[in-house]
């Protein structure tokens, strides 16, 4: 991203912000959406994530690379949400209003639907017995497919802090399904 | 076998060696240490089945849906909208801070206008300091900044009028005059 770019959507032309966000939105929806797992949330999320980056353009240091700074204001907006709805949500809502939806597979039979849906539920559930930081490194590590210096860029944890996160947060719904599989 | 021996046995109920296993950091020797292990302890066993069963679940990516139509245009007008209001806010702000400092000034040395010839000669005198700073701030600010801010402009342009309401009356009344000067010498010529 070309520093006079930056420049002139801070000064507010509009042509250079619109530019900013066509070319930004998707990847921050896409963290906004698996965060947090509905799609009405995620563009709220993604919308005031780039609407706060975009007016604190004079504290991005252009010597870094933009897109992780983008992300981690991304990702803080999705920790804040988590945080305040965290006693709010309830599980009954789950797997509607096109909350997380996969990939289908090959057999989109009834048999595979509710296979799927269920293993929604199971995914959603480990994911809200996690703290919204592990619950980032999670996000960012499986679903988005970083690496670790990437999700270093991202989050601003070292290395070390992040393997540490996602060890515990591996263990936590390892033991989740267990105890799931124990009362099954 | 001696070489076994001289290598001491990792902790394999450690969390460095999980995380190495989740890393499949292990080297093949390990790797046939840590299968020997779990065929010896049931908790391990149990519990790597449902480690390598929630990074099953994990590994299958929920994929997000377009984003939403108009998104692009509703967040741009935000974001200008809030610049804008941004820039007024300051640059209210700015001009509060310089009508404040001229009222205090102005209370210092009001008594300089106390006689009509004092006051104008005071009038002409601070006009000209203060258009000299205000240009000399702007020439600096400009190779500062390399930016014409509307914030600096406004500022500045704030403090000649709220400072020198008489000075900038001088100041056009002498423009006025001097180009009114030219036209009756061009007329004339």
């Amino acid at each position: 991203m070309a520093e006079d770019f930056l420049r002139l959507a801070q000064r507010g032309d509009e042509a250079a912000i619109t530019q900013l966000v066509e070319t930004y939105q998707r990847p921050v929806f896409n963290l906004c959406y698996r965060m947090l797992g509905e799609p009405a949330e995620a563009e709220d999320a993604a919308q005031e994530a780039l609407i706060k980056a975009i007016t604190n353009l004079h504290s991005y240091d252009p010597e870094r690379p933009f897109k992780p700074w983008l992300l981690r204001i991304a990702s803080n907006e999705c920790i804040d949400r988590i945080r305040r709805r965290k006693d709010s949500v309830s599980l009954d809502a789950m797997g509607e209003d096109g909350a997380w939806e996969w990939t289908p597979g090959d057999s989109p039979n009834p048999e595979s639907k509710f296979l799927s849906e269920e293993r929604q539920l199971q995914v959603r559930r480990m994911l809200d017995n996690l703290s919204p930081a592990d619950r980032m490194v999670i996000t960012l590590f499986y679903w988005e497919g970083m690496p670790y210096t990437e999700i270093e860029a991202v989050t601003g944890l070292s290395v070390s802090a992040i393997k540490s996160r996602l060890f515990r947060a591996r263990r936590t719904m390892a033991e989740l399904l267990v105890q799931e599989e124990t009362y099954a | 076998m001696r070489e076994d021996l001289q290598i001491p046995l990792p902790d394999m109920h450690s969390e460095a060696w999980w995380m190495r296993l989740m890393d499949d950091d292990l080297s093949p020797r390990e790797e046939q240490l840590w299968q020997a292990h779990l065929e010896a302890c049931e908790s391990c066993r149990r519990e790597w089945a449902a480690w390598i069963q929630a990074d099953a679940l994990m590994r299958v990516v929920p994929t997000p849906p377009p984003v939403p139509e108009g998104f692009t245009t509703r967040t741009v007008q935000q974001i200008v909208q809030k610049q804008r209001l941004r820039r007024l806010l300051t640059f209210l702000a700015g001009a509060l801070i310089v009508a404040a400092v001229s009222l205090i000034v102005f209370s210092f040395v009001g008594s300089a206008y106390a006689s009509l010839e004092r006051g104008l000669g005071a009038v002409i005198s601070a006009r000209q300091v203060l258009f000299r700073s205000l240009v000399q701030t702007l020439v600096s600010l400009l190779l500062r900044w390399k930016t014409l801010l509307p914030f600096v402009v406004g500022t500045m342009l704030c403090a000649y009028v709220l400072a020198m309401p008489n000075g900038l009356i001088v100041t056009m009344g002498l423009v006025w005059l001097s180009r009114r000067r030219q036209l009756v010498t061009a007329a004339v010529q």
